[in-house]
């Protein structure tokens, strides 16, 4: 055991030890995964994708697993999304009575899918380099697996819905999701974390897109100053399929997301926005690598960030085009807006092209708010607080407009607003 | 589209600098231990501090892992087999002058198209001439005296000058570095070593040229330029080597210091020989250069065209410093059969109101591969710190790769920094216009490229130019179609 792992070794002993959420088939699974998570430790800035990231603030107390509460119907309804179905998780463990479950698709707990659906959960369950997988792996307790069956159009979207309740002490929550949308299928899934606690949250999820379906995707976090988060997505997309997603990070101590996207097949597609606000101390990496691994695909994506105070952010996009994946379409763009002096932001667009045939680009912007336009605002007699509210939502406006979904929308503006700072 | 037989023409064209010439040479054993690096200083009577720099270089060296970072593949290099001094044996006491130069020698200059005799110097440059491991003669020496500028040998400079030597060795990459250039700290047998007085506007440009040509050796070579206030220099360097199966090492550190106001226009065309069709052979070009914009209003720009070597690992960078200095970076970087380029610049932004541009054009073709690496980073004290980087790759055929790495780190709130990348190929509605306007399918291609890569040729000299054009054109030649 390396000493970046010891915090969590309590936390393991009582959960491997608990029969209710380690049945004696899952043990082996959980074990070896820790094991293999102990060996490789937290991800280290020697690790090219962790560069400018640093999991310091996970060393600081050892976790506890966390325990079911509840939550008062005013936090509820400003976090959910209205009009989607819902499944509530409250410091990782899922809530029946606060969740509303849609009709015309089937969720399963993913510890109940596991031996239900084991042949289309276990492929998902396989030993990685990533030792933050490993780690979930070992600790998972809540999450769902959706199946979205052929050729049905989900009516609601759906809202994962993670929240948290402070606790005494610091809670590891570990969510794996499972999601297959199968052929000429259509659904919306809205993944939402909510914190302001010292809780880590390290989630997991897999999205398989089948021939022609189209999945919206929008991941959402919203962190206190002393909240840490961590994700990696998978998004695994058949011929003809498309991928929409947003991916909205506001706040946190440490708010970082991986979304891997599979281009399997000609024809899939995948649409990456982003949006990242941070201020304070807050620390946001993005995480995108998109994997064009059949000709006739394509990319677009824009992510934005307006980074305050002393926070920092990070984009780290990489576009892959392999051999003989021709006629791909790829575009990337980053922009970066600072607001205060200490603030700082570390870019890498990165392309890597293995086929000829090709249109890709990637751009990336770092500046501030143009002195000239704040002049002209303020002659206008709008204070300078205002003219810079007004330009940081201006800068942030089209990738805002760009998330489709009313139900989403008029949630986001919410969120948005209640965040407050820059971009209200 | 490709037409196979104009393929294969391009694969066997030749390298026609690969020849070698059968100069007798004073050598030092295969291998490296602290013995070899007090031998090199010994046989160049250097004094104290110099082989204290090396062997406190060679010391570190061996603490030091090779790095694996860069995009590039290739087996592992055994530095105890390489030879680390090779020197033309001189006929008496060394060359007094040109004059006594190895008649085989000038003949292998003349081939190269460097006219190294005085009589047929090519007008407005003085050049220094590098033969694996020692400098063999400058031009124009006395001409560049009357203004009070020094450019010679490094050895040269560390008998004539050893108070300038002293002062700005090692000043900009430290011996420390990086393994190459520890390896090159120890090891380094010569190089130019060039010094601007102040208010000196050079009138010549000064070339280095550097021919690698003993087998079995590496080459290490160490230029070290100095630009004080106000000064301005044009400064080419060439390089060839002969065509043989075994991987050469070339490790050089090249070091650029401006001072106030003063200009440094640093210009390579490298054309090392890169192998043959099936990746044999080659040279392995791990080269540090760095420029130190010390000076208020400095400003170094770096021009390179990499046409050459089976493996290019090179960042020219610039470090500015000063208030108001500026640093620019220009390259085409130009890889085929099984070339392998990982190249870009770093631009450390540490003073106020500094400026940097990097201009990559990356064109790869056949199964090589070309990477763009490049940092920026503004530091907190760079206030109005401006940065502008443009990449675009063309791709030449399925079988290549482009990768683009660029490292953006802002610290800065006042920074504006833009960076924009492309990857395509040759579009082929561009070379049909072209050729439905009369063109030939070859000239239209060469039309293309010269427009793809204009922006960095008129950096150069134009000499340089003229030669760049046409060495991207004959490597070119039958690959795009």
């Amino acid at each position: 055991m390396s000493e970046t792992t010891r915090q969590f070794e309590s936390a393991f002993q009582s959960l491997v030890n608990d029969a209710q959420w380690t049945p004696a088939w899952l043990k082996d699974l959980r074990q070896t995964s820790f094991e293999q998570f102990a060996q490789a430790g937290l991800p280290s800035r020697q690790i090219e994708a962790w560069k400018y990231t640093s999991t310091r603030s996970l060393n600081e107390s050892p976790f506890a697993l966390g325990h079911a509460s509840a939550i008062d119907a005013e936090t509820l309804a400003a976090r959910s999304v209205a009009g989607a179905s819902r499944v509530v998780f409250i410091n990782g463990i899922f809530n029946a009575a606060l969740s509303e479950l849609p009709t015309d698709v089937s969720i399963t707990d993913i510890r109940e899918a596991l031996d239900t659906d084991r042949e289309m959960v276990m492929p998902c369950m396989s030993a990685e380099d990533d030792s933050l997988v490993s780690l979930n792996q070992a600790f998972f307790s809540s999450g769902v697996l959706i199946k979205v069956n052929k050729n049905v159009t989900v009516a609601k979207p759906i809202q994962l819905l993670f929240l948290q309740d402070a606790q005494s002490e610091t809670v590891l929550i570990s969510p794996r999701n499972i999601i297959f949308v199968e052929a000429g299928a259509q659904a919306q899934i809205i993944e939402s974390h909510f914190g302001d606690t010292k809780n880590f949250t390290n989630a997991v999820t897999d999205v398989f897109v089948k021939d022609n379906a189209v999945c919206q995707y929008v991941l959402e976090r919203v962190l206190g100053s002393e909240t840490k988060y961590v994700s990696r997505h998978s998004f695994h997309l058949a011929r003809d399929a498309r991928i929409e997603t947003f991916n909205l990070a506001l706040g946190g101590r440490l708010n970082r997301s991986q979304l891997e996207f599979r281009l399997n097949a000609p024809g899939a597609s995948a649409k990456l926005d982003g949006l990242y606000i941070a201020r304070g101390d807050n620390h946001i990496d993005n995480v995108t690598e998109v994997l064009h691994l059949a000709p006739h695909t394509s990319s677009a994506q824009l992510y934005k960030g307006i980074l305050e105070d002393k926070s920092r952010g990070v984009f780290n996009g990489k576009i892959t085009i392999v051999k003989d994946a021709q006629h791909v379409d790829a575009q990337q763009l980053n922009k970066n807006l600072l607001m205060s002096r200490e603030a700082e932001v570390d870019s890498r667009p990165q392309l890597i092209i293995d086929a000829n045939d090709v249109k890709c680009s990637h751009g990336a912007t770092i500046g501030q708010l143009d002195e000239q336009e704040l002049f002209y605002l303020q002659s206008r007699a709008i204070s300078l607080e205002d003219a810079k509210r007004m330009l940081a939502k201006a800068f942030i406006g089209d990738v805002v407009g760009r998330v489709s979904g009313n139900h989403f929308t008029k949630h986001l503006q919410d969120v948005l607003q209640s965040f407050g700072g820059g971009a209200q | 589209m490709t037409d196979n037989t104009n393929a294969q023409a391009l694969a066997s064209r030749e390298y026609k600098f690969g020849f070698v010439s059968d100069v007798e040479t004073e050598e030092f054993p295969r291998g490296l231990d602290e013995d070899i690096v007090r031998r090199i200083s010994a046989i160049k009577n250097e004094p104290e501090f110099v082989l204290e720099f090396r062997l406190k270089a060679y010391r570190h060296w061996l603490t030091m892992k090779e790095p694996t970072w860069a995009l590039v593949d290739y087996p592992q290099i055994d530095f105890q087999a390489i030879q680390y001094y090779s020197a033309p044996k001189n006929k008496g006491d060394g060359p007094k002058s040109l004059q006594d130069i190895d008649p085989e020698l000038l003949a292998t200059f003349n081939r190269l198209g460097i006219p190294l005799g005085e009589q047929q110097r090519i007008t407005g440059v003085a050049v220094d001439i590098v033969f694996d491991s020692v400098s063999l003669g400058t031009t124009h020496q006395a001409e560049l005296e009357k203004y009070g500028i020094i450019f010679c040998s490094l050895s040269e400079a560390i008998q004539n000058h050893p108070e300038l030597v002293k002062k700005y060795l090692g000043k900009v990459v430290p011996y420390k570095d990086n393994y190459y250039a520890t390896l090159n700290s120890a090891v380094f047998t010569d190089g130019s070593f060039c010094y601007i007085p102040k208010g000196v506007r050079c009138p010549l440009d000064l070339s280095t040229y550097f021919r690698i040509n003993a087998a079995g050796t590496g080459q290490f070579e160490r230029t070290l330029l100095v630009a004080d206030e106000g000064s301005y220099v044009s400064y080419l360097e060439g390089c060839t080597a002969p065509q043989r199966d075994e991987n050469q090492l070339h490790a050089a550190v090249v070091e650029l210091i401006a001072m106030d106001d003063a200009q440094i226009k640093y210009s390579t065309v490298q054309n090392w020989y890169a192998g043959n069709s099936e990746g044999k052979g080659g040279i392995y070009n791990f080269v540090t250069k760095r420029g130190l914009c010390q000076g208020k209003n400095s400003r170094i720009s770096w021009t390179q065209v990499e046409a050459g070597s089976a493996i290019t690992w090179k960042y020219p960078s610039c470090i500015l410093q000063g208030d108001g200095s500026r640093g620019e970076f220009y390259s085409v970087a130009l890889t085929n059969n099984k070339m392998q380029a990982d190249t870009g610049t770093k631009m450390i932004h540490i003073g106020k109101n500094t400026r940097s541009r990097i201009i990559s054009k990356g064109i790869s073709a056949e199964q090589s591969s070309n990477t763009y690496r490049g940092q920026v980073k503004i530091m907190a004290s760079a206030e109005g710190a401006r940065n502008h980087s443009q990449c675009d790759s063309l791709l030449v055929g399925d079988q290549c790769s482009a990768n683009t790495f660029p490292y953006i780190e802002v610290k800065n709130n006042s920074a504006v920094i833009e960076h924009e990348a492309t990857t395509s190929k040759i579009s082929t509605e561009q070379i049909f216009y072209l050729k439905s306007r009369g063109l030939e399918e070859e000239q239209a291609i060469g039309l293309l490229l010269n427009g793809f890569c204009k922006e960095v040729f008129k950096e150069l000299p134009l000499e340089f130019s003229v030669e760049a054009v046409k060495l991207l054109e004959m490597k070119l030649e039958g690959s795009v179609g």
